[in-house]
């Protein structure tokens, strides 16, 4: 059971359109600080815009956001802005402003979020970053420049700068060479070893089943099941086991791969 | 005919609904103006790239047209007005085609087919590429961090360029007009200020101001409202120059109405 005062972010009864269409209905979602949530399910069935909306950048056209209790639409604009210096978003399409280099990407949530910062503080702050995340480019490049799995890593790079308690990714592997993934998924892992609440949308059953502390399955906009990833993954639901067939095997092997190192006698 | 009453009440509806939107936009705009101005502002280097390219860049095209209309009123005015004893009446013509009337207005036309297009195709290409959602996602507001640089910028830079429109008009003029008839420097000007009187000199930086705030508005707005696809950019962007012509010579006749019933 969860205590009140350990929910981030809750979402009562959001249902989103978009051109007429209904893209979420009637979805509620409640977050647990340093909890890792998976939101997943078919094709079109709404994951990025729940994403969107649990984050604020959406507004629900019904339904309510509350952010550590406090009404979303409440709120003042001092507190959003101190909700979002404490929060990171990493879009599918890497979203880095294209008319800025690299470097002013990383460079303008600290100048907005820290304006006591000195140029200096935030080029050490910049540096120490990309080393964290590998990163060895040119940062005045522009993003159009650079190569999309670099893109996505300097997504990720500009979501951390400001050492954010929550993480919202949105399907962090789609369109990226397999050496691009691997690194992702690490540091996807590292993120989670931080303590950092982390709500990610994602098909890939290895951050799944890496990560997944709670997990949501979205169907035809509406929310299958939610819940403790530990139980859903045991349903014998047929939806659900076809959502999870690729994560079940990699749980699967995961739990072998933990006996072998316990108790390497088993095998 | 049920079918088209409820079509033109739909249709009337929704044109009420987007002004609803739009002036709330502006107002947004406005208030968030006042609030840039106040602190020290992340957007002011957006600002000095947009005075740079709306008013800096466009000296050359401004300075060009201000001097052929100078040429144009000069030759006309020199050699029709004497025919009918109307002489003098060349510099009060200048004063208010180049100052008061089409000054205003044709720097407010050239920047709309220059930075109102820009801007609008600008912002529609940062909303298909989720930029700005981007910045929302980051805290920072895009109407205080991009509408309000371009609001501020388009406007100053209208009425800087809308001065030396006058400028290069009224200089031009008398350059020309030493072919057709010799009247000393010190003469020509003297003759120009003796017309030129401050609220003339008021209505037409008044003019700027209005345009500059109408062309920005108009073109940050419909650059928002793109959805999702670089297809919608040419459509915003042919609206931005339509919006903007439209709603410039209709605030063009309201201030000039005004004018002339209360000065």
């Amino acid at each position: 059971m969860n205590d009140a005062n350990d929910i981030v972010l809750e979402l009562k009864d959001a249902t989103f359109f978009k051109n007429g269409i209904k893209i979420l209905d009637s979805v509620s979602v409640s977050i647990t600080k340093k909890t890792s949530t998976v939101i997943t399910g078919g094709l079109g069935s709404g994951k990025s815009t729940l994403l969107k909306v649990l984050s604020g950048i959406l507004p629900a056209d019904e339904g309510k956001l509350f952010i550590e209790g406090k009404s979303y639409n409440l709120m003042s604009f001092a507190r959003i802005r101190d909700f979002r210096k404490r929060n990171g978003f990493v879009f599918q399409d890497s979203a880095l402003w294209s008319n800025k280099n690299l470097y002013q990407n990383l460079e303008l949530p600290l100048q907005y979020h820290f304006p006591e910062m000195s140029r200096e503080e935030r080029k050490i702050r910049i540096s120490r970053t990309c080393r964290k995340l590998s990163i060895d480019i040119n940062l005045m490049n522009r993003p159009s420049q650079i190569s999309s799995g670099n893109r996505k890593l300097i997504s990720f790079a500009r979501a951390l700068i400001t050492d954010p308690e929550v993480v919202f990714i949105d399907d962090p592997l789609s369109a990226l060479d397999f050496e691009t993934c691997t690194r992702i998924r690490s540091l996807i892992k590292n993120i989670k070893n931080e303590g950092k609440t982390i709500l990610i949308c994602t098909y890939d059953p290895e951050i799944t089943s890496m990560l997944a502390d709670n997990l949501i399955i979205l169907k035809d906009h509406r929310i299958y099941t939610s819940g403790k990833y530990n139980h859903i993954v045991k349903s014998d639901d047929e939806f659900i086991r076809n959502v999870l067939a690729n994560v079940i095997d990699k749980a699967s092997n995961f739990d072998d791969d933990i006996l072998d190192l316990i108790s390497p006698d088993f095998s | 005919m049920v079918n088209s009453i409820n079509q033109l009440g739909n249709n009337i509806l929704n044109n009420l609904k987007e002004f609803a939107y739009a002036s709330g936009f502006f107002l947004k705009t406005i208030r968030e103006s006042f609030f840039f101005i106040k602190q020290k502002h992340i957007g002011y280097k957006v600002l000095v790239m947009q005075i740079l390219f709306t008013g800096f860049e466009a000296l050359s095209i401004i300075s060009l047209i201000g001097i052929s209309l100078g040429v144009v009123i000069i030759i006309q005015g020199l050699t029709l007005l004497p025919q009918f004893g109307q002489g003098d009446l060349i510099y009060k013509i200048l004063v208010v085609v180049i100052t008061k009337e089409l000054g205003p207005m044709l720097t407010a036309f050239i920047i709309i087919a220059r930075s109102a297009t820009a801007i609008s195709t600008e912002l529609g290409n940062m909303v298909v590429s989720h930029e700005i959602e981007a910045y929302i996602a980051t805290g920072i507001d895009p109407v205080s961090y991009l509408v309000v640089p371009r609001f501020l910028g388009v406007t100053i830079s209208l009425v800087i360029l809308n001065l030396y429109f006058n400028i290069s008009g009224l200089i031009g003029s008398y350059f020309v007009s030493q072919f057709i008839r010799q009247v000393t420097f010190l003469e020509y000007f003297r003759n120009l200020l003796l017309v030129l009187r401050p609220v003339i000199i008021f209505s037409s930086l008044f003019k700027s101001i209005v345009f500059g705030m109408i062309i920005s508005t108009v073109a940050t707005y419909n650059g928002f409202k793109v959805e999702g696809s670089t297809t919608e950019i040419p459509v915003v962007v042919i609206k931005s120059v339509g919006q903007g012509f439209i709603l410039c010579i209709l605030a063009d006749a309201i201030i000039v109405t005004i004018n002339y019933l209360w000065f």
